[in-house]
C-alpha cells in the first residue's frame, strides 16, 4: 500500500524526495552523532571537577578544624588552671584572642563550671557565670573527652561553633596539689580539669569554600547532620538551620552519611536541574553538597547546537529549493510530453511539443512531433481517400449501408441517408431494422444477415408515408476487421415501378378503346357473312372473309397487349381444368395444315395415340402450342418439316416443336423470351410479329409450372421444347370435383348451367 | 319451356345493340334492348325475360355489376332464376370473376366472339336454338 502511494507520485514529487533525503539525512545524523559525544564529553568534565572540588573541600573543612582544635589544645596548656584569677592570666588570654580574629570569645572555666576568664569581643567580659551544665564543659570536664565540637551556631547570619578542650592541671604545681586535696573532700570529680571553650567563626572558612565556584555557574554549599543548612552561597537563599532534607541529594546523604556519591541528574533546592554530588565531612558529620546547573554544563554544546539548527535549516531551505528548481526542471520537458500526447490522443493532430532539453527527453518530444507528422499526413490521405469513396458512394443511385455484427448502421451513403426520410441526418449507429420498417407481401419483413442474398419486391414505407418498392441485396463480408458484417444495397424501384404501372394502365386502356369498334366491326363483318338473303358476289364474300381474318387477327394481338399487361400485374388467371394433351396439339397441328401447304412444308406429329391429360387452362394452353407451330412454320423455308412430339417421362409431359428453319443467332437466344423482342430479319412468331408470343407463351407455361427452352443451330433449325406436369387419374379427381357443374367454355365465353 | 327464350339486352353502345338485336331476332328470339341500369330496372318485371346480356360498364352511374346484385336481391325484379350473362370488353379483373362466379350465369368478352356464338351461349342453358338457321 505504502509503496503504492509512492509510485503513484509524480516525477517531481519522487525526485524532490529523493534528493531531500540525499541532503538532509547525513546532516543530521553527523550532528546527531557530534552532539551525542560533545555532550558527553561535558557530562564527564563535570563530573570529574565536581568530585575534585568536593574532595578538596572535605579536606580543607577536616584539615582546618583538626588545626584547630590541635591548637587550642596546646594553647590550653599554657593556662594555669590554678592562677586564673591574677591579672596576667587576664591579659594573656585577651592577648590571645586578639592574635586570632576568628576567634569571637574565649572563656576559660573552671572544674567547677565557674567561668574564670571570658574574652568577648577582644574585651574582658566582668559578668562570670557558671556552667557546669552546658554541653561543652560537661563533654570535657565530666566526661573527660579531650576536645569538643558543637554544631554549627550562627550569630546573625554569622556561623561559628564551641571548640572546647581541656585545661590540665600542673601535676607538680601546689596550687593544684592543694586544690585536688581540697576537691577531693568536695566531690568526687576535684581533679577534673578547667575547660578552654572558644567560640570559633566559621565565616572565613565558609567563604573559601562555598566562595569557590564550580564550572561557570555551579557552587557548593554545607549541611549538617540532621540535613538543616549551614552554609550556602546564595545569601538571599541562606537561612541558619533551614530544613533541606527535601532536596534529593541531600536526601541520599541522609540516607547513608558515610560515602560520598558519583554527580548524577537531580531536582536541586531551587527545582532546577542540576548536576550534582555530595561528600560527607566525617569529624563534623556535615556534608558538603555541590551542584552544577545542567544548562550550564552543556551551554558550549547547546551553543553549537543552535548553530547546527540554523545550518539545517538553511540547508532544508537550500534543498526544498533547489529540489523543487531541479524537480520541475527535470519534469517540465516530460510534462509537456504527457500534455502533447493527450492532446494528440484526443484527436488534435496539430499538437507540437516544445523541445525543453537535449537530453534523451528531448529526443523523445523530438521523435514524437514527428510521429505526430506522419500521423497527420496519413490522417490527412486517409481523409482524402475516405472523401473519394464517400463521392463515390453518394453518387451512386442506390442506397448503400454497412452494417455491423448487431445489424447497426456503419455507413450510410446520401440515397440510403436520403431514402430513410428527412431529419435522419445520419444513420450511423442505428440499427438497420429500426430505420427500414419492411414488408413484403403485405408482412413484416425482415432481411438475414447471415449471408449473401437478394431480396425482390420489398416494400418499405419512409417516415411521409411513400410506399418505396425495393430490391434488396444484402452481401456477407468475411472477418472484417472493423465490425462490418454486410453490405446493404437498397435499389429502390419505386419510379421504374410506377412507370410500368402508367405503362401498363395506358396498353390496358388502349386495348379496351380499340375493342369496342373492332367488336363492331367484327360484328357487322359476321352479319354479313352469314346474311343468307344477301345478294353480295363471291368476290365481295371472299373480301368479307378476308376482313374477318383481319379482324380477328386484330383481336389476337390486342390480346397479347392484355395478357402481356396481366401477366405483368400478376393478374394473368388459368383457369384450368382436365385436357387430353394429344387430342389438342394434333388439332393445333390440323390448324396449322392449310398455312404450311401454302410453303409445302411437311407437318408431322410423333407422339403416343393414346390419350394423354394434363391439368391445364385450355384457351391458353392451346395458345402456346399454336405460337410455337406458327413460328416454326413463319422461319421455315418451302419444303420443310416440321415435327411436333410429344412423350411422357415420369411425371411430366414434354412437347417440343422441330423445325429446319432458318435458326436463331446465339446472341439472339438469351432475349428470345423477353417482351417485345424479335430476331432480326423476319416477321416474328405467329401473334403476328409483335414480339409478344414467346414471351406469353413463357408465362403461360410457368403458370402450368412447366418449363420452356429452345435449342438452335443458324441454318439448319430450332428446337422448341417445354414441359407440364402430368396427372394421373387420382390428382385429376382432387382437381375435377372443384370445377362446378355444366360450365362451357369457349374462346371468349364461359357459362355454368346450373339451376338457381 | 315452350317456344324460344325472351331475352333482355343491356347495352350502351348502339352498333352493338344493333347488331345483336339483328342476329338474335334473325333467330326468332324475343328482343328488348335498354341503354342504362335504370331503364332496365323499370323493364324487367314486367318484361320477365329468361336471358338477360348486361354490359358491365353502362353510362347513368350504376354498372351492371351494380345491376346484377339489384336483380338477385330484390324479389320484385322477378328476375332471381333469370340466366344473366355479363358482357363486357374490360379483362377479367378479381372483382367482376368474384361477381360473376357469385351472381351472374355467364361471361363473355364482346371482341373475342362472333355475333353468332349469342346462339351458342343460349344453348348452353338449355334453351332451344335459332329457328330458321
Amino acid at each position: 500500500m505504502k509503496s503504492k502511494i509512492w509510485f503513484n507520485q509524480s516525477i517531481r514529487v519522487k525526485v524532490f524526495t529523493l534528493s531531500f533525503v540525499i541532503a538532509i539525512i547525513p546532516i543530521l545524523v553527523v550532528n546527531t552523532l557530534w552532539s551525542m559525544s560533545a555532550h558527553d564529553q561535558l557530562e564527564q568534565a563535570s563530573i570529574d571537577t565536581q568530585l575534585a572540588s568536593l574532595d578538596n573541600n572535605g579536606r580543607r573543612i577536616d584539615r582546618y578544624l583538626d588545626t584547630r582544635v590541635k591548637r587550642f589544645i596546646a594553647s590550653a596548656q599554657e593556662f594555669d588552671i590554678a592562677n586564673l584569677q591574677t591579672e596576667q592570666a587576664a591579659r594573656d588570654v585577651l592577648q590571645y584572642a586578639k592574635q586570632d580574629t576568628e576567634i569571637k570569645r574565649i572563656a576559660l572555666v573552671d572544674s567547677e563550671g565557674n567561668e574564670q576568664i571570658v574574652v568577648e569581643g577582644d574585651k574582658l567580659q566582668q559578668q562570670l557565670k557558671n556552667i557546669a551544665t552546658n554541653g561543652a564543659f560537661q563533654a570535657i570536664a565530666r566526661r573527660g573527652e579531650s576536645s569538643f565540637m558543637s554544631s554549627v551556631q550562627f550569630d546573625g547570619n554569622e556561623p561559628k561553633l564551641v571548640i572546647a578542650v581541656p585545661i590540665t592541671p600542673d601535676e607538680n604545681s601546689d596550687t593544684i596539689k592543694a586544690d585536688r586535696a581540697a576537691l577531693s573532700q568536695a566531690s568526687q570529680q576535684a581533679s577534673s580539669p578547667g575547660v578552654f571553650m572558644v567560640d570559633l567563626s566559621l565565616a572565613t572558612l565558609w567563604d573559601s569554600i562555598l566562595g569557590t565556584p564550580l564550572g561557570s555557574t555551579g557552587y557548593s554549599y554545607i549541611v549538617d547532620a540532621q540535613g538543616t543548612l549551614i552554609g550556602h552561597p546564595d545569601k538571599d537563599y541562606f537561612e541558619p538551620h533551614k530544613n533541606m532534607s527535601h532536596v534529593d541529594q541531600v536526601a541520599r546523604f541522609l540516607s547513608n552519611q558515610q560515602a560520598g556519591a558519583t554527580p548524577e541528574t537531580t531536582v536541586s533546592e531551587h527545582g532546577t536541574m542540576v548536576m550534582s554530588s555530595h561528600q560527607p565531612v566525617y569529624r563534623t558529620g556535615w556534608a558538603i553538597i555541590a551542584e552544577e546547573p545542567e544548562e550550564s554544563i552543556y551551554a558550549p554544546v547547546q551553543h553549537v547546537y543552535r548553530v547546527i539548527m540554523w545550518i539545517f535549516i538553511s540547508a532544508s531551505l537550500m534543498v526544498i529549493f533547489l529540489g523543487l528548481y531541479f524537480s520541475s526542471t527535470l519534469t517540465r520537458p516530460l510534462k509537456a510530453l504527457v500534455t502533447g500526447t493527450s492532446e494528440l490522443g484526443q484527436g488534435k493532430l496539430d499538437t507540437r511539443i516544445p523541445i525543453l532539453s537535449n537530453d534523451e527527453i528531448g529526443l523523445l518530444a523530438e521523435r514524437f512531433n514527428g510521429m505526430a507528422d506522419n500521423l497527420k499526413r496519413l490522417v490527412s490521405n486517409l481523409k482524402s481517400e475516405t472523401t473519394k469513396l464517400n463521392v463515390v458512394l453518394d453518387s451512386v443511385g442506390e442506397g448503400i449501408l454497412a452494417v455491423d455484427r448487431e445489424n447497426r448502421i456503419v455507413v450510410a451513403n446520401v440515397s440510403a441517408t436520403k431514402l430513410a426520410g428527412a431529419g435522419q441526418s445520419s444513420l450511423a449507429g442505428k440499427r438497420f431494422d429500426e430505420v427500414f420498417h419492411l414488408t413484403k407481401n403485405n408482412q413484416p419483413f425482415s432481411i438475414s444477415l447471415g449471408g449473401t442474398e437478394v431480396y425482390k419486391d420489398v416494400v418499405y414505407m419512409s417516415p411521409n408515408k411513400r410506399l418505396h418498392y425495393l430490391d434488396i441485396f444484402v452481401y456477407k463480408i468475411e472477418d472484417d476487421p472493423d465490425g462490418i458484417t454486410n453490405i446493404i444495397t437498397l435499389r429502390d424501384l419505386t419510379d421504374e415501378r410506377d412507370l410500368e404501372i402508367m405503362k401498363h394502365d395506358f396498353v390496358s386502356m388502349a386495348a379496351h378503346e380499340l375493342r369496342t369498334p373492332i367488336t363492331a366491326i367484327r360484328g357487322y363483318l359476321d352479319l354479313m357473312a352469314v346474311d343468307k338473303a344477301s345478294d353480295l358476289s363471291d368476290n365481295t364474300k371472299h373480301s368479307i372473309e378476308r376482313a374477318r381474318s383481319s379482324t380477328e387477327e386484330l383481336v389476337g394481338l390486342i390480346n397479347n397487349l392484355l395478357n402481356v399487361s396481366k401477366i405483368e400485374g400478376g393478374t394473368l388467371d388459368m383457369a384450368f381444368g382436365k385436357v387430353n394433351w394429344v387430342a389438342l396439339v394434333k388439332s393445333a397441328l390440323d390448324n396449322h395444315r392449310f398455312g404450311a401447304a401454302e410453303k409445302d412444308i411437311t407437318l408431322e406429329y410423333d407422339g403416343p395415340e393414346h390419350k394423354v391429360f394434363i391439368i391445364a387452362d385450355e384457351i391458353a394452353i392451346k395458345e402456346v402450342a399454336n405460337n410455337l407451330i406458327a413460328n416454326a412454320i413463319h422461319y421455315t423455308n418451302e419444303d420443310g418439316h416440321i415435327t411436333v412430339s410429344v412423350r411422357t417421362e415420369k411425371d411430366q409431359v414434354i412437347t417440343s416443336v422441330k423445325d429446319t428453319g432458318i435458326g436463331i443467332p446465339p446472341n439472339a437466344i438469351k432475349r428470345l423470351f423477353t417482351k417485345f423482342f424479335r430476331v432480326k430479319g423476319g416477321m416474328a412468331s405467329g401473334s403476328g410479329g409483335t414480339g409478344l408470343g414467346l414471351f406469353i407463351s413463357k408465362s403461360i407455361v410457368e403458370l402450368h409450372k412447366g418449363r420452356i427452352w429452345v435449342e438452335s443451330e443458324e441454318g439448319k433449325g430450332t428446337t422448341f421444347t417445354f414441359t407440364l406436369p402430368a396427372f394421373d387419374e387420382v390428382q385429376y379427381e382432387a382437381i375435377a370435383n372443384k370445377q362446378a357443374e355444366g360450365v362451357k367454355k369457349r374462346r371468349g365465353w364461359v357459362t355454368k348451367n346450373t339451376a338457381r | 319451356m315452350a317456344g324460344l327464350p325472351k331475352i333482355l339486352l343491356v347495352e350502351d353502345t348502339p352498333q352493338i345493340v344493333d347488331i345483336y338485336t339483328q342476329v338474335l331476332a334473325s333467330g326468332g328470339y324475343p328482343v328488348k334492348s335498354v341503354g342504362t341500369v335504370d331503364d332496365m330496372l323499370k323493364v324487367v318485371a314486367e318484361y320477365e325475360p329468361d336471358i338477360i346480356f348486361m354490359d358491365i360498364m353502362l353510362p347513368g352511374g350504376k354498372t351492371g355489376l351494380d345491376a346484377l346484385v339489384l336483380l338477385r336481391n330484390n324479389p320484385e325484379y322477378k328476375a332471381a332464376k333469370t340466366r344473366i350473362v355479363l358482357l363486357t370488353n374490360l379483362g377479367q379483373n378479381e372483382e367482376i370473376q368474384k361477381m360473376w362466379e357469385k351472381y351472374a350465369d355467364g361471361y363473355v368478352v364482346k371482341a373475342e366472339i362472333d355475333p353468332h356464338e349469342l346462339f351458342d351461349i343460349i344453348q348452353s342453358f338449355d334453351f332451344p336454338g335459332p329457328e330458321n338457321k
